[in-house]
């Protein structure tokens, strides 16, 4: 099989999973239109903000230039449909496994913490891998692999708030479901969001670039990340640990390893901009503003339009292509 | 992917659900002693494990009957008069077809008023009933639904439950 036909085979892959997810949380959910559209249209309306913001925002912490539109856009749908809709039936039968085995007592407590990190971490960190396997140059590295890994768990953060509002409905008693649904989503975003699964599936997505970059030498880096995010899920969902504690692990330890690998890839990109200096193929305002959004922004307005901004964009695209390649 | 989605929910009807529970038999039902519920379950029921859970809601099984009693959280104090509504709308919900005939007024043996109702739809019968805490923060809902010539079992069944409904708290 060719590379091309394999790729294809991923897309096509891709696709009827992102359908079979979004079929299996509309076939659990469609009451909830039938009987509540207004409280529905509300659960999902309540998320555009922040999936438009969050979107935004983790797109451009990656340094240099935003990873691929389109495969930015893919990972979050994976994410809010493959990989949630699947969960959804992976979750019921693991945590109706825990309930038969240990009890309802034990599984009311633990069934979450012991089912959402092993199905939900390997069902996320699936999207970061199939973006790479239909799109291999969108992840050269460890921190494409964060970001779009980030992105893959705020679809799937998204699409279990729309759920949350939803079930809230039922849990009150439908006696006010604008509220419940309200009430519902503000809590997941104030209080948990800020430590969720955007930043697990950051740190198992880092995994698969690790592998990327590194071929063999990448398992353990990966596996770690990957156990890691687990980690942090369980401890998340675990019972008798303050919300406070559990966002702020999460948050740091996403946090951490983001700054070091930003801070990794802007070191190997300064020491080929300096190499390129040296050898006199680029000027040193070249070199100075290549990796700055802003300042390449700036010259480019400075650029008499036409052709010369042309070429200069030209110019900072090569560039741009170049720093990528060497330091992802 | 495939391995996780479709690999737990097989090897969990693999398991086996039910399990028998005494006659006499008192589960509590809520998220912690202040917010609970008891009730006293009777002969030849069987707990549905895979749907049950002690702070939301058990879900109990005879023969073809169905019975689940689950733990209402109101939004906000006073929100009593919109049970009946609301009780309306979990049925075309979780139920769809049945429907709920007219309301009647049901008490405790603790003394706690409450509504319940006959429901009926294709195929089923049964009947539905809601009691509010005495803190009005939560009520316990009850749903028993059956063929319709298990009906008397049904509304005896349901009727025993909610008279031996508790809220520990308020005593």
């Amino acid at each position: 099989m060719t590379a091309d036909v394999s790729i294809l085979v991923v897309r096509v892959t891709a696709g009827a999973v992102c359908a079979f997810g979004a079929v299996v949380l509309a076939v659990a959910f469609f009451r909830y239109l039938v009987v509540l559209p207004a409280a529905a249209v509300q659960a999902v309306a309540a998320e555009l903000p922040l999936l438009a913001i969050g979107f935004s925002v983790l797109r451009r912490l990656r340094p240099v230039r935003p990873p691929d539109l389109a495969w930015s856009a893919a990972a979050l749908i994976f994410g809010g449909t493959a990989a949630a809709g699947c969960a959804l039936l992976a979750n019921q039968g693991l945590g109706g496994l825990w309930a038969k085995a240990a009890g309802p007592s034990f599984a009311s407590n633990w069934s979450a913490a012991l089912s959402a990190p092993l199905n939900e971490e390997i069902l996320k960190v699936c999207g970061v891998v199939m973006v790479l396997l239909a799109a291999p140059q969108v992840i050269r590295g460890p921190l494409d692999g964060m970001i779009i890994g980030a992105i893959t768990g705020l679809g799937f953060q998204a699409a279990e708030n729309v759920t949350y509002g939803l079930n809230a409905v039922a849990l009150s008693g439908a006696t006010d479901p604008g509220r419940a649904v309200w009430n519902s989503m503000l809590y997941r975003v104030s209080t948990g969001g800020l430590g969720s699964h955007w930043t697990l599936t950051a740190v198992a997505g880092a995994g698969v670039g690790y592998l990327v970059r590194r071929g063999q030498d990448g398992v353990l880096p990966a596996a770690g990340c990957l156990l890691g995010a687990m980690g942090m899920h369980l401890l998340f969902d675990a019972p008798y640990v303050a919300l406070a504690v559990k966002v702020a692990v999460n948050l740091v330890s996403a946090g951490t390893l983001y700054l070091a690998l930003r801070r990794g890839y802007a070191s190997r990109a300064q020491k080929l901009l300096t190499g390129l200096e040296t050898a006199g193929a680029i000027t040193p305002a070249e070199a100075a503003a290549v990796i700055s959004r802003r300042r390449r922004r700036r010259l480019a307005q400075r650029a008499t339009p036409g052709a010369e901004r042309d070429l200069l964009l030209t110019r900072q695209r090569e560039l741009l292509a170049l720093v990528d390649a060497a330091a992802p | 992917m495939a391995a996780l989605t479709a690999g737990w929910p097989l090897a969990s009807s693999l398991v086996h659900n039910p399990r028998p529970l005494a006659a006499g038999s008192r589960l509590t039902l809520g998220p912690n002693r202040l917010s609970a519920a008891r009730f006293t379950v009777g002969p030849g029921w069987s707990m549905l494990r895979a749907s049950s859970n002690p702070h939301q809601g058990y879900a109990l099984a005879r023969g073809p009957v169905r019975l689940s009693i689950r733990y209402v959280a109101l939004i906000s104090a006073g929100q009593e008069p919109q049970l009946l509504a609301g009780l309306h709308t979990v049925l075309r919900l979780s139920n769809p077809g049945v429907t709920l005939g007219q309301p009647r007024p049901v008490i405790t043996a603790q003394g706690r008023h409450g509504i319940t109702g006959v429901v009926s739809g294709r195929g089923v019968t049964g009947i539905v009933a809601i009691v509010p805490a005495p803190s009005r923060q939560f009520a316990i809902q009850v749903l028993v639904l059956g063929p319709p010539r298990d009906k008397l079992a049904s509304r005896g069944a349901e009727s025993r439950l909610v008279r031996s409904l508790l809220f520990p708290a308020a005593r």
